[in-house]
C-alpha cells in the first residue's frame, strides 16, 4: 500500500495536491465534474474584509504555454463566504485553506480573524498579489515588510499560517526566512510571476488592467529553483506550485523540498486536471517503488 | 456539464474566414438553445486556454452537435486545419442560454456576423413563431442564411454593402421590417456596436448574447466578468456562468 498523506504545519492532507486560489473559486463548480473529496485540499479564492468587485475586463490574456489573469481579487467578502458557501463547501472530506488579502495591514489581521473562527483548516496569507493597487504585493516585496506583516498577523491566527510569497523579488530566500521568523508555519511558492500582454495591431495591452500575473507551465521552472531555493534556506514545511499540470510535476516539485503542492491554471486549461494528476502521481509512485510520497521531499540527487 | 471527448464528424469552410465543426460524443447530455462549449485545441499544448463557441444545433439522435467559429488567431486557426476523425475534448453545455420565453410570444432574432450562429439554436428549438434578421458585412462573410430561412417564418439577410439582401447595417434593416416580424421579444447576437444600436427597440424585451475572453467557462476562475446592473448597484457578473445572456438594458456597452 502506497503511502500519499502528507502532513504541513500539523495538518494531514490525503495527498499533496491542492487547489490553488483563484482558479478554483469556492469548489462548486468544479463539485459538479467530481468528487472534492479526491483532493488533498482547496487554498479558496482570495478574501478581504469587504466585497470586492475586482479589476475591468479583459481580465486574462493566453500566452505561449501560459497565461495572464488580472482578477483582482473578486470576492464576495469573508462573512459573507462563511455564512453561504462554506457550509456546502464542508461536506467533502478535504482540507480547506482561506487564503486572507487587504489593503492594510488591519485588514488582513480582521480577515484572519473571521477565517479563524470558521471551520478552515489553515490559513494563507496572500501577500503576492499582484493585480490589486493597494496591499498584496506591497507588503511582499521587501524582506522587512514580510516580516511586519507576518509579524502583525500571526497574533490572531488560530490555525495553522502560509505565507504565500511572491517570486517578483531579489531574492526570495530572503522572504522565506523572513516569513519564518514572522512566525509562518509554512510558506506557498511561487505566486503568479508579473507580466504584460501586447496587441502589435490595436498598439495596445491586452489586459485593461495592462500588467497581469503569469501563470502555467511557463513558469515552471522558475517556480522549481524558488523551492529549490527556499527548501535550503528554511526549516518550515514548503508548498510549492507554478505550472503543474501532471503527476511528474508534483514529484519535480517534491524532490526540490515542497511537502504538499498547489494545482492554479491547469483547472482553467483542463477542469479535469487535478483528479487526473492524482492518479498519475499514483501511478509514478508505483512505477518507481516509490511506498511513502514524503521520501520524495528534498531527495534531488544532485 | 460533462468534459468529454467528441469525434470531428466534419470541418468544413461555410463562409470567407468561417468554418463549422460537427462534433459527436457518445453521450450528449441535455442542451438548451444559447449555451456554449468550451473546446480544447488538440494538439497544441502551449495554447493554455479553451476557446469558448456557442452550440447552435443539436442532433440528439446522433449524440452530434455544431459549433461554429470565425479564424482570428492560433487557436482558431489550428482549429481549421482538423480532420474529420480527430478528437477534441470538450466542455458542455455552460451557461444560461436564452429565456424560455410563452410559446405564443413572437420572437426576433438579430444576428450580426458570426454572432448569427448563436441565434440558429433557438429558430431550431423554440416553439414559438420566429422570425430573423440577420446582417454582414459583405456577401462573403454570410453564412447559415439558407438554414435560418429554413427555421424562421421569415429570414431577413442584409449587408453593410448590399452584395447581399438588403443594403444597411442590420438594426437599420430590422427596423423597417417590424411591421412584419412583429416581435414580443428580441433576442440578439452580435458585435458590441450593433447590440447597442438595439436601443431603439427597448420597449420590448431585448436579451443579448455576450462575447468576452473567458478561462475555465464555469463560473470558476472570474476572468470573464462584466459590469452588469443589477437591483442593488453595478456588480462585476461572469459572462460564462451568469451569462452569456443578460437582458439588454442590463449591460453597459463598450
Amino acid at each position: 500500500m502506497i503511502n500519499m498523506k502528507v502532513s504541513v504545519a500539523g495538518v494531514e492532507f490525503k495527498n499533496p495536491v491542492i487547489a490553488a486560489s483563484g482558479t478554483f473559486g469556492f469548489g462548486k463548480e468544479f463539485a459538479s465534474l467530481y468528487d472534492l473529496s479526491v483532493l488533498g485540499g482547496i487554498s479558496l479564492k482570495g478574501l478581504t474584509v469587504e466585497r470586492r468587485e475586482g479589476n475591468a475586463p479583459p481580465r486574462i490574456a493566453e500566452t505561449p504555454s501560459g497565461m495572464l489573469n488580472s482578477v483582482g481579487l473578486q470576492n464576495p467578502g469573508a462573512e459573507y463566504f462563511v455564512r453561504h458557501d462554506l457550509p456546502e463547501l464542508r461536506k467533502y472530506d478535504t482540507k480547506l485553506i482561506a487564503n486572507i488579502n487587504g489593503n492594510t495591514a488591519e485588514d488582513y489581521c480582521r480577515v484572519a480573524e473571521i477565517m479563524s473562527a470558521a471551520d478552515v483548516d489553515m490559513l494563507e496569507l496572500n501577500i503576492s498579489c499582484p493585480n490589486v493597487k493597494c496591499g498584496g504585493m506591497a507588503f511582499g516585496v521587501k524582506p522587512e515588510s514580510v516580516l511586519a506583516i507576518t509579524k502583525t498577523v500571526k497574533p490572531y491566527c488560530r490555525k495553522p499560517l502560509i505565507v504565500k510569497l511572491s517570486p517578483n523579488v531579489a531574492d526570495i530566500t530572503e522572504n522565506a526566512r523572513a516569513a519564518e521568523e514572522g512566525g509562518a508555519d509554512a510558506i506557498a511558492l511561487i505566486n503568479t510571476v508579473s507580466g504584460m500582454a501586447v496587441d502589435a495591431y490595436s498598439m495596445r495591452p491586452v489586459l485593461a488592467n495592462v500588467k497581469g500575473g503569469l501563470s502555467g507551465p511557463a513558469v515552471k521552472p522558475i517556480a522549481l529553483r524558488m523551492v529549490y531555493d527556499c527548501h535550503n534556506a528554511v526549516r518550515i514545511p514548503i508548498i510549492g506550485m507554478g505550472g503543474i499540470t501532471s503527476g511528474t510535476d508534483v514529484a519535480e516539485f517534491m524532490l526540490c523540498g515542497a511537502s504538499a503542492v498547489q494545482v492554479g491554471a491547469a483547472n482553467i486549461m483542463n477542469p479535469m486536471a487535478m483528479p487526473e494528476i492524482i492518479s498519475r502521481l499514483a501511478n509514478y509512485l508505483t512505477e518507481t517503488g516509490i511506498d511513502d510520497i514524503n521520501s520524495l521531499v528534498g531527495a534531488l540527487k544532485v | 456539464m460533462t468534459d468529454a471527448l467528441f469525434e470531428i464528424l466534419s470541418n468544413v469552410r461555410v463562409a470567407d474566414g468561417i468554418y463549422e465543426m460537427t462534433l459527436k460524443t457518445d453521450k450528449l447530455p441535455p442542451i438548451k438553445a444559447g449555451q456554449f462549449a468550451n473546446v480544447r485545441v488538440p494538439d497544441r499544448g502551449e495554447l493554455t486556454l479553451r476557446r469558448p463557441f456557442g452550440i447552435y444545433s443539436v442532433d440528439k439522435s446522433q449524440n452530434s452537435i455544431k459549433i461554429g467559429y470565425a479564424v482570428k488567431g492560433e487557436g482558431t486557426k489550428a482549429m481549421a486545419s482538423l480532420e474529420s476523425g480527430r478528437r477534441v475534448q470538450v466542455l458542455l453545455p455552460l451557461g444560461n442560454g436564452f429565456p424560455s420565453v410563452p410559446k405564443n410570444k413572437r420572437i426576433l432574432l438579430v444576428g450580426g456576423g458570426v454572432g448569427v450562429l448563436p441565434l440558429l439554436s433557438v429558430a431550431e428549438t423554440a416553439e414559438n413563431p420566429v422570425c430573423a434578421c440577420v446582417g454582414f458585412r459583405s456577401a462573403k462573410f454570410a453564412c447559415k442564411t439558407d438554414e435560418m430561412a429554413a427555421l424562421a417564418q421569415k429570414c431577413v439577410v442584409a449587408t453593410d454593402d448590399g452584395t447581399l439582401g438588403e443594403k444597411g447595417y442590420v438594426a437599420d434593416v430590422a427596423e423597417k421590417h417590424m411591421d412584419e416580424f412583429r416581435p414580443d421579444v428580441i433576442f440578439a447576437c452580435g458585435p458590441e456596436i450593433m447590440m447597442k444600436s438595439l436601443k431603439r427597440f427597448s420597449s420590448l424585451p431585448i436579451y443579448v448574447s455576450l462575447e468576452q475572453r473567458m478561462g475555465c467557462g464555469m463560473g470558476a476562475c472570474l476572468v470573464c466578468s462584466r459590469k452588469i446592473k443589477s437591483k442593488d448597484g453595478e456588480h462585476y457578473l461572469r459572462v460564462c456562468a451568469d451569462g452569456p445572456v443578460f437582458a439588454f438594458d442590463e449591460v453597459y456597452y463598450d
